[in-house]
């Protein structure tokens, strides 16, 4: 599989005031993440609130800036680049958000939503763009009656279907998913979910996509990341992540979903307290405060991502 | 005639149930209809809905968004606020006493005491201007009649009891000052604090991260056991339902469309409803490369379809339900659909 996507050391910072702007601290939102994705994969990026994992979707897009590190689209470094030049190649990479109806301008038709991709690229010819505009709502299982409503009058899932329409009207390569079935209902979020593979069949798209949900994760992706505080802590193919589970705090994440008694459960192990406050990060390994498996040096040494076994990448001292 | 067709059912699945002192009801609903005035029109949000609630269980209570099932809870407690919303008719039965025959002034006595709730977002159930202990103190003095010093120490008590590590400090905290986790402890704790009979849990882990939900969950399971107290549990996960409740009662669009043993519930689904929103989840056992989908989307409850409320989407629909709302039928001990083909035992395809 050609490598699309190529992020390497990729940092991001965020300060934090006190009251009246003193007191500041840094919290590193994004710390040393590494990630290749090939061509027409499907990634999933998996863990808990604050983890960092929206701010790297959002880093992709460069809907905000990065500290540090470098991220190559198709080999192209797209954080060496001014913003102008970057803007010709936003068309390829495009997201889709989690709360619907946030997203959707409420004082915007459904129509005018999907084609202000066309008109901010410079696409002005009106007919052949209503054309086209009518042919993506079909594409994503809306109708062309939806063209001339507002957002409130639409249900989540059709909302949700428009954020799906205006991302791919450009026709992207890569699409940042971060996750877009949260706020739906079980029979919605199906329906979301096979319109998102069917139109990664059918326009040959990349994914990254973001959520908490083990589950929709298992289902959408051909291979997971696992973050915690910022960093990956494990990265593998989907069927082997879940069969052979080695970071401790995947393992806890895996034995935290609730499952039915016909489903497999490796683990049964209850992680104590809470996940620490980011601005005052636990030194050496960020997750051993909690970690069933600790060792002395766990306190001292950072680990690093390293390959265990083919594609399957762990950081951890302990669980080699 | 349709409707005592319906209510004799029911007679019949309440009678079916074996009695005994561990098998009390210590809720009884029966007919419960609570309609809504809205500018678009009447919407009964709850149906005709009877529910029970034996003594030390933990009964589920699942649907999708806007199906009735926070609605239902809150009519129980009777926290429907008149206007919009208004308790039509039903009967709510609470150890004995009914509850539709009480006094708004009764009521507040009941409420946080006898049967207690806890909710989605423990924030905005908790009131930011106050410390922990105050708001504590405040509903223990109510309930037991103590004094403040022996209520803050009660407070202590049942803080402690939620295993949080140093309960003498957090009373003089703020909400805000808390995690999502240690909030949801401290509603708890409130809840429990007037030894209720009965907790009603409307998605209290919903919000919540997976690791930290997995503890209020063992929580609630250990807590279940020390204070002996029955449960209402409502969420729309349906694997957390499994884990954690006896029974489960499903509802879809204002009416409760199957009940049951949990087990035998999720394992033998036999409201076509119900089946396909199993289907629709996505496993992590025989993976399919696609999901099943429910076609169409919730009806409007303004103008809620004849007959069975389910009968446009579904896929195994006779003439007869659009003409008539199906009855419940036992399709197993105490597993009873409301689906006039629940006995055939249909697959989705």
């Amino acid at each position: 599989m050609p490598e699309l996507l190529n992020i390497a050391h990729l940092e991001k910072s965020f300060t934090l005031s006190g009251p009246f702007g003193f007191r500041k601290s840094r919290v590193k939102a994004v710390d040393d993440v590494s990630l290749t994705i090939g061509h027409g994969e499907t990634v999933g990026l998996v863990g808990e609130s604050g983890c960092g994992k929206t701010t790297v979707g959002r880093l992709l897009c460069r809907l905000i800036d990065a500290d540090g590190g470098s991220i190559l689209f198709d080999n192209k470094d797209i954080l060496g680049i001014d913003e102008s030049e970057f803007s010709a190649m936003r068309k390829n990479i495009q997201m889709i958000f989690q709360d619907p109806q946030a997203s959707l301008n409420p004082r915007m038709t459904v129509g005018a939503i999907v084609r202000e991709p066309f008109v901010v690229h410079g696409k002005k010819d009106t007919r052949s763009v209503d054309a086209e505009v009518m042919e993506l709502l079909l594409s994503v299982g809306l109708s062309p009656e939806h063209y001339n409503r507002y957002p409130r009058e639409l249900s989540g899932g059709q909302q949700q279907r428009v954020g799906i329409c205006r991302a791919i009207a450009l026709r992207p390569r890569f699409l940042i998913l971060d996750e877009p079935t949260s706020a739906l209902d079980v029979c919605v979020q199906a329906q979301i979910l096979n319109t998102l593979k069917d139109i990664q069949t059918e326009m040959d798209l990349t994914y990254l996509f973001i959520s908490h949900d083990l589950s929709v994760i298992n289902h959408m992706s051909d291979r997971i990341a696992v973050m915690y505080l910022g960093q990956i802590v494990e990265i593998a193919p989907t069927q082997e992540l879940f069969e052979n589970t080695l970071h401790p705090y995947t393992r806890a994440l895996f034995s935290a979903i609730p499952t039915f008694g016909d489903e497999p459960r490796r683990y049964e192990i209850t992680l104590f307290g809470d996940v620490p406050n980011p601005a005052k990060l636990p030194p050496g390994c960020r997750f051993h405060p909690r970690c069933s498996e600790r060792r002395q040096d766990c306190e001292i040494n950072a680990p690093n991502l390293v390959e265990v076994s083919s594609g399957h990448w762990l950081r951890c001292n302990a669980c080699r | 005639m349709r409707f005592a067709i319906f209510m004799s059912g029911v007679r019949k699945a309440l009678e079916n149930i074996p009695k005994g002192s561990s098998n009390e009801f210590i809720l009884t609903v029966k007919d419960l209809r609570t309609r809504f005035y809205t500018y678009e029109g009447e919407l009964d949000a709850v149906n005709g809905v009877d529910l029970v609630i034996k003594s030390n269980e933990s009964v589920g209570l699942v649907g999708e968004t806007g199906c009735g099932k926070s609605v239902t809870a809150l009519s129980i407690m009777r926290l429907i606020q008149y206007p919009p919303g208004k308790i039509i008719s039903g009967s709510i039965r609470f150890l004995g006493e009914e509850l539709m025959a009480k006094t708004e002034e009764e009521m507040r006595l009941v409420r946080g005491g006898d049967i207690s709730m806890i909710f989605q977002k423990p924030m905005s159930a908790l009131n930011p201007t106050y410390k922990i202990g105050t708001q504590m103190v405040d509903i223990i003095k109510l309930h037991k009649g103590l004094g403040r010093k022996e209520a803050l120490e009660q407070a202590i008590h049942f803080l402690g009891s939620v295993r949080i590590s140093s309960p003498g400090t957090i009373v003089n905290r703020y909400p805000h000052e808390l995690s999502g986790g240690m909030r949801q402890r401290i509603m708890i704790a409130t809840a429990l604090s007037s030894n209720p009979a009965l907790l009603i849990a409307d998605e209290p882990t919903t919000a919540l991260d997976a690791t930290i939900q997995k503890q209020i969950l063992q929580l609630i399971t250990e807590l279940r056991s020390e204070f002996r107290f029955s449960m209402l549990f409502i969420s729309h996960d349906l694997r957390t339902i499994f884990n954690l409740c006896d029974r489960m009662y499903v509802m879809y669009a204002g009416n409760v469309v199957e009940f049951g043993d949990v087990d035998k519930v999720i394992s033998d689904p036999r409201h076509p409803y119900f089946g396909a929103l199993l289907n629709s989840l996505p496993r992590f056992k025989a993976k399919k490369s696609r999901l099943t989908e429910v076609g169409g989307a919730v009806p409007s409850l303004i103008e809620p379809p004849p007959g069975c409320r389910f009968h446009p989407r579904c896929q195994f629909s006779l003439d007869r339900c659009e003409a008539e709302r199906p009855v419940f039928v036992e399709v197993g001990e105490g597993h009873w659909a409301a689906c006039f083909r629940a006995r055939e035992g249909l697959r989705i395809a």
